[in-house]
């Protein structure tokens, strides 16, 4: 899908002259006149772009050529040369426009943010007059950085410059995954994030510092700039443990049931070592569960629900049978009262009843004991879960949900 | 040879009768009141040996009709079948036949049917045309001879009893049982325990109209019985005592028993109950007789003559209680299945 903008550009002309090339990358061109970026700075965007485009799996292009005569068809053979993400954006300005151009699921977000795109980036062009002030540098920068964190599903933040940290959602310490594996996942879970707004991280390792695994698990996701909303699964090789945790929607849409559904799907391929299989179905489910979650369906235990059969005719008639019964008794009981006496409790003496000795005599006890059955969860069995999640709270003071285990 | 006697007002002559209001013996044509306790006014008359027959009934005329009474050869007071005249055969009711007491009837013929109307209510069984059909073919005031007899138990009594204690211990439910030997022993003293001294009323039916208030007895005298029907005992002492004896005892075992409180279980293993043997004593009782005739069976109600109380099994309607228990029995089946049906659905 292709999203076009094309809006008059006014106070940039003001900066621009001739056509003098300055630096020229694979995703950012700039052609300006006077020089108002320097290589290195332009080095750095480009190397920025090139890890977002790894990482995110999202293209950002800008182009700054006074020498373009016709904005949208450069755009429109530019795009068809480059964007070949699963998200592109292009930004092409010339000496009387500029136009955006964006491509792939998250087209829609740029779209309705690009007056604020187009104002930050103007906020800092406009200022330029040399490489050193760095002013066009920031604006470049500004609005990549607002198109990840758009693309990413955050709310547009206009003027602030805050640093983007690349937050990979594989974390693959203890090197299971080979590089273009790890790509791959990444990009499913980034995708994810895109979509549902939940970060589904990964993180293998081979130790958790002396950490009970379940406080590492909490801690990496708290603190390590994932959102409000998500899900993490830690494997620690080396105790062959494994732990979710979840926060905020995450706890709604992963139940305990749930989670160990996921861990269920994954365990037979985390045992064998096919570790991108199992993860693979980590990222299928946590998408699959999270769908359901949002169309209000959790997936979560259900008790097996009683049907209503003869058996429950039977149980009526057997306690109807009872109250005819008992009826028989009461009303014939009412037809009779003449019976023989066998007792002369009407006849004692008033105080004459005397009890001359008693005793009562402890004998023995007796003790018996029986162990009482343990309450039951097996992994993928139906006993034992009450429905939902259940909460703890992290060091950071943040309420997770999750358990784990052993594979 | 009989001893009989009658009793003729002192002013007019006509037939006294025993009147429940006034407890006085009173003339129902001159309406002369006088006090049974000193009424002597009676007129003894004898029977010749002739008029026994072979069946031990005695026939004879009536002073006052002419007409033939008979009786029992236990009978102790009757009336004339024609007039009403009372009679009463003093040589049942002299001597060793003689009750030491006597409680006066203390409510009439009227009350009694009074009572047999409403011992009828909210009967859900009884047949519609029981009200409507069955007739009451007699009713008598019967004087009941009864025995009586008083006693001091002594028990000693042994139970097994048991205390069950519920806890926890770790991951262990525990149940503990101890287990306690009790001992009792006393006396509880037992006054007038009355035992049917005549065998032509069913025991069962002079039980179940018990209690009687021995307090309100009075001396006897022949004139209370005017106007009722009594009968002189056909049951030994000995025999009687048994009873009294097996009553008492129950109640004196069961007695101790309650005073062995805070146990989950009590079970007897062994007692003895010893009775000391009180006084006897032969005194009468009052009871209302009504007998009733439905669908060619009798059927025998009794009233406590003093109290009141009214007893006598009823006829029930197998269609009726069929009718009840199936609606019962489908009620409910229904609901249930209908609250049960609901239930799963939620």
């Amino acid at each position: 899908m292709k999203k076009v903008l094309m809006i008059l550009l006014i106070s940039l002309m003001m900066l621009l002259s001739t056509n003098t090339l300055s630096a020229a990358g694979e995703h950012v061109v700039i052609k300006t006149e006077p020089e108002v970026i320097s290589y290195e700075q332009l080095n750095e965007l480009e190397n920025d772009l090139i890890h977002i485009d790894q990482d995110y799996g999202i293209s950002i292009y800008v182009i700054f050529d006074q020498s373009i005569d016709d904005l949208v068809a450069y755009a429109d053979d530019f795009s068809a040369r480059y964007f070949d993400n699963t998200n592109n954006v292009g930004l092409f300005i010339n000496s009387q426009y500029y136009y955006v151009l964006a491509e792939g699921s998250a087209s829609d977000v740029i779209e309705e943010n690009i007056d604020n795109l187009w104002n930050d980036f103007l906020y800092y062009a406009q200022a330029a007059s040399s490489p050193e002030d760095g002013y066009l540098f920031k604006a470049i920068q500004t609005f990549y950085q607002s198109c990840v964190r758009l693309i990413n599903g955050e709310v547009y933040q206009s003027n602030v410059p805050g640093v983007v940290v690349a937050t990979p959602y594989v974390n693959d310490f203890a090197d299971l995954l080979s590089d273009s594996e790890e790509l791959e996942l990444n990009k499913k879970l980034l995708a994810y994030k895109n979509r549902y707004g939940l970060d589904a991280v990964i993180v293998t390792t081979n130790s958790t510092n002396g950490m009970y695994i379940s406080d590492y698990t909490d801690d990496f996701y708290d603190y390590n700039g994932y959102g409000n909303d998500g899900i993490i699964l830690v494997l620690d090789m080396g105790e062959r443990d494994w732990w979710f945790s979840t926060k905020g929607k995450g706890i709604t849409y992963f139940t305990d049931y749930g989670i160990d559904t996921i861990i269920d799907d994954m365990l037979d391929d985390l045992k064998s070592g096919r570790y991108y299989s199992a993860f693979n179905t980590f990222a299928n489910d946590v998408e699959y569960f999270t769908q359901k979650g949002i169309e209000g369906s959790v997936i979560d235990y259900t008790p097996s629900k009683a049907t209503f059969g003869i058996d429950n005719v039977v149980i009526s008639a057997a306690i109807g049978l009872i109250g005819a019964l008992i009826t028989m008794g009461i009303l014939k009981g009412q037809m009779r009262s003449v019976s023989r006496q066998y007792m002369a409790h009407n006849y004692v003496v008033n105080n004459s009843f005397m009890l001359t000795g008693a005793s009562d005599l402890f004998v023995n006890r007796h003790v018996t004991r029986s162990r009482r059955p343990e309450p039951t969860r097996s992994s993928g069995g139906g006993g034992g879960y009450s429905g939902g999640s259940s909460t703890h709270t992290s060091s950071s003071g943040s309420s997770h949900g999750g358990h784990g285990g052993h594979f | 040879m009989s001893e009989l006697r009658d009793f003729k007002c002192p002013n007019c002559s006509g037939a006294l009768e025993f009147d429940t209001k006034s407890q006085k013996l009173k003339c129902p044509y001159c309406d002369g009141t006088f006090d049974p306790e000193v009424f002597n006014e009676g007129t003894d008359f004898t029977v010749n040996n002739e008029e026994w027959n072979d069946d031990n009934i005695i026939v004879y005329s009536c002073r006052s009709c002419g007409g033939a009474i008979m009786a029992d050869r236990d009978t102790a007071a009757t009336s004339c079948p024609y007039c009403g005249n009372p009679v009463v055969m003093t040589s049942n009711v002299s001597g060793v036949f003689k009750p030491k007491k006597i409680i006066p009837f203390k409510l009439d013929k009227k009350q009694a049917k009074e009572r047999y109307k409403k011992h009828l209510l909210n009967k859900y069984l009884l047949p519609d045309a029981f009200t409507s059909e069955a007739a009451i073919d007699e009713i008598k005031g019967v004087y009941v001879p009864y025995w009586l007899f008083d006693g001091r138990a002594n028990a000693r009594m042994w139970f097994d009893a048991t205390r069950v204690r519920f806890y926890t211990e770790g991951d262990y439910d525990c149940t503990e049982t101890s287990y306690y030997k009790l001992f009792r022993a006393g006396s509880v003293r037992f006054l007038d325990v009355p035992v049917d001294a005549s065998s032509k009323i069913p025991d069962e039916l002079t039980q179940s109209v018990e209690p009687y208030d021995n307090a309100e007895s009075k001396d006897f005298n022949t004139s209370y019985l005017a106007g009722y029907v009594a009968d002189k005992y056909d049951v030994d002492v000995a025999e009687s005592r048994d009873i009294a004896n097996s009553r008492i005892s129950n109640s004196t075992s069961a007695l101790f028993s309650s005073t062995t409180m805070g146990y989950d279980s009590v079970i007897p293993t062994s007692s003895s109950i010893a009775i000391t043997e009180g006084n006897q004593e032969y005194v009468m009782y009052p009871m209302w007789l009504l007998n009733v005739d439905y669908n060619g069976k009798k059927y025998t109600f009794a009233m406590n003559g003093q109290t009141g109380k009214f007893v006598g099994d009823l006829p029930s309607d197998n269609g009726k209680l069929i009718k009840a228990m199936a609606l019962v029995f489908f009620g409910i089946t229904i609901l249930g299945s209908l609250i049960q049906f609901i239930l799963t659905r939620l």
